[in-house]
């Protein structure tokens, strides 16, 4: 599997150099957010703009893309050797700024704003017109309804719409008496068996990823993903601290108590494998979990894809997406001798395989220089002779010496509030954000640190936005 | 979905009237008038277009909620496969990250969807009324008999009954009272086709289902 991914990656980008090394630079992301002029561009806020920026899929420039590469050629001392230094000025330039590549009616400098796409004339926003009309009957539309908002949070926090009853009562409050219920509401909500076990189990799919014909359901049980999913459920409950899905060196049993030192092997494991065979100094909560290094790095030398998920679900790259790409300089060095220093796989590697080091001391299924699965036992496990490579990482451009740090860089970067600050507001709107609602999304990422990162807190913040309140 | 309730009355009529054929068809009743809420027409809509879906697992536990039937009771294929929980999943919203390997729901509604719902709503509304025939003293469908074969749309107990078995379904599926539109196309339900009453039951699980399949149990 390993291998297909690394070969996805590389036939990605592999026509973009074939094509012509000018029109694929995968610096051009942070070249251009690091500009003066890039302040307002949405996507360099905590993050990087992705390939799709300016490929409508790689090696293929889209119009936007086009005109930046004209913009560029325009100059007649440019070359490629100079681009780094020059794309910015390229795409803030008036014939590119003013201009509506896509044709889709919003110009390439409001789409930068906006965080739409300025080279996809599908990806377009505009802002909601207010509404028109006598007064609604049944909701107060385009304002606060703390009506409509009680509903939601009902519905979506506990998993029942509120009954006649309770919608009455509500309703019969003062304005200051709904907002005190309203956050009551949700306080209540925050407990139920609905909030903990089904709606943060469902957030949680996508990050754990599990299988159940190898979890300890089923008939090759390799490890066991409940325990992750306690801990993510624990980690997003009752003001605990959500850095801790990347710092936590404890895990949680099934009564909800928090366990600490190695879990050893459960005594009626049909297989040699289960607990969680980590000491608390080299765990790095969610992404070295027995199941997450089992299921990611199986038996690679360098858990490529490991980091990748790690990336995707903690920080909300999808390298795969051409997001997050960061270049760091003399990388890939091909450390395992899979060919990634090649101009086809430079693109991806140069961030992917120094993301990748810090995983490589630890196993995934059983034990790797056995060379194939024996040492069950061993699955997950740190090993500092795993391989022969030293574990040093680097993470958005900053040193990191093993996976501790690396978690500890992970969680003071924007990227990793920013995600946070998505799955919640998936958790309470079922979307994204859209660009009108981008000034209570910052504040809402944002205010994590005041928060003690702790998710009830952001949620009693969220609730109390337009974005939720205003139907 | 309402034409969907009206389509299944006409179906039901239809079944009912094959095996005993009538010399002469009665003459077709006129066509009832249109219900037209004209407050709606002129009502300021919202313009945000962002409404959150209710989905699978939330949509079974408010139908269960709402007409007292335990959640196991609902909708099951081959009175195995839960619809909410598995056989109709993925289009009603919900995700099987364990066995499909599916990490992610739908972000919105599929074509399947609507199918999906009114067989859940349905299921549930016919589930609902049966629970209630076998109670000494029904929770929800009070306004008839649900054993009178032949209800009279002209009475005005018939009416009445519809009246307060509207204002009923319309708090408990959706907490908050009729409008007087809403209550006015419930009433239509009481006749079928060829201007006959239909039985109780029947009127109760088809004015269930059309309050229950709507876009405002499904959207928040």
């Amino acid at each position: 599997m390993r291998v297909h991914v690394t070969l996805a990656l590389c036939a990605v980008v592999a026509a973009t150099v074939w094509s012509g090394a000018s029109l694929a630079r995968p610096t051009g992301p942070r070249d251009l957010c690091e500009s003066n002029d890039a302040d307002d561009v949405r996507a360099c806020q905590g993050t990087l703009p992705s390939c799709a920026t300016c490929h409508q899929g790689p090696p293929d420039l889209n119009a936007f893309g086009a005109a930046v590469y004209e913009a560029l050629l325009a100059d007649a001392a440019y070359t490629t050797d100079a681009f780094e230094s020059s794309v910015a000025a390229a795409v803030f330039s008036t014939a590119v700024a003013a201009a509506d590549s896509d044709g889709d009616g919003v110009t390439n400098l409001e789409e930068l704003a906006l965080g739409t796409l300025p080279g996809d004339p599908t990806s377009v926003f505009v802002a909601p017109a207010a509404p028109v009309g006598d007064a609604n009957a049944f909701y107060a539309v385009g304002t606060r309804d703390l009506r409509f908002a009680f509903r939601r949070v009902q519905t979506t926090f506990c998993g029942e719409p509120p009954d006649f009853d309770a919608v009455t009562a509500f309703a019969a409050l003062d304005a200051a008496t709904q907002q005190t219920a309203l956050h009551d509401a949700l306080t209540t909500c925050l407990q139920t068996a609905y909030w903990k076990d089904e709606a943060l189990h469902r957030l949680a799919d996508a990050r754990i990823r599990p299988l159940e014909s190898i979890g300890f359901d089923g008939l090759i049980p390799l490890a066991d993903y409940h325990w992750d999913y306690r801990l993510f459920s624990y980690i997003f409950s009752d003001d605990h601290d959500l850095r801790d899905l990347l710092l936590a060196d404890y895990h949680v049993l099934e009564d909800g108590s928090v366990v600490e030192g190695i879990v050893p092997i459960p005594p009626a494991a049909p297989l040699e494998t289960g607990g969680q065979p980590l000491p608390p100094e080299r765990r790095a909560g969610m992404v070295t979990t027995q199941w997450f290094l089992m299921a990611h790095t199986m038996f690679s030398a360098l858990p490529r894809t490991t980091a990748a998920q790690a990336y995707r679900a903690y920080l909300g790259m999808d390298i795969a997406k051409g997001e997050g790409i960061h270049p760091q300089d003399g990388e890939p060095t091909d450390i395992d001798n899979k060919g990634v220093d090649s101009p086809d796989c430079v693109v991806c590697h140069s961030t992917l395989d120094p993301l990748s080091y810090a995983f490589s001391p630890y196993n995934g299924i059983g034990r790797l220089r056995s060379g194939g699965v024996s040492r069950l036992d061993l699955t997950g496990a740190f090993d500092a002779n795993r391989v022969p490579w030293s574990s040093q990482s680097r993470i958005l451009g900053q040193d990191v010496s093993d996976l501790r740090g690396w978690a500890e860089a992970a969680v003071q970067t924007d990227a990793f509030k920013k995600n946070l600050g998505d799955m919640l507001w998936l958790l309470a709107l079922q979307r994204r954000p859209l660009p009108s609602e981008a000034a209570e999304f910052d504040a809402l990422w944002r205010g994590l640190d005041d928060d003690g990162f702790s998710a009830n807190r952001a949620l009693h913040r969220l609730i109390d936005t337009a974005s939720f309140t205003t139907p | 979905m309402r034409l969907a309730a009206l389509c299944l009355v006409t179906l039901l009529t239809a079944l009912a009237a094959c095996p005993s054929p009538s010399p002469a068809p009665p003459p077709p009743p006129p066509a009832p008038p249109p219900v037209v809420d004209d407050g709606l027409a002129t009502m300021a809509p919202s313009t945000k277009n962002a409404l959150v879906w209710q989905r699978g697992t939330v949509l079974k536990r408010g139908l269960a909620k709402a007409l007292f039937v335990p959640e196991e009771d609902l909708c099951k294929e081959l009175d195995r496969f839960d619809c909410a929980d598995t056989a109709h999943q993925v289009p009603l919203g919900g995700n099987d990250a364990f066995v499909k390997g599916q990490y992610e729901p739908l972000k919105a509604p599929g074509a399947t969807t609507a199918i999906a719902f009114d067989r859940l709503a349905l299921s549930a509304c016919a589930t609902a009324v049966s629970l209630e025939s076998g109670r000494p003293a029904p929770f929800l469908f009070r306004g008839h008999a649900l054993t009178d074969d032949r209800l009279d749309p002209s009475s005005t107990e018939a009416i009445e009954g519809a009246r307060f078995l509207a204002v009923e379904l319309y708090k408990r599926l959706h907490a908050r009272a009729p409008r007087d539109a809403e209550v006015n196309e419930l009433l239509t339900l009481l006749t079928d086709d060829e201007g006959q009453g239909i039985s109780g039951r029947d009127y109760a699980v088809l004015s269930c289902f059309a309050v229950a399949a709507t876009t405002e149990t499904l959207f928040f």
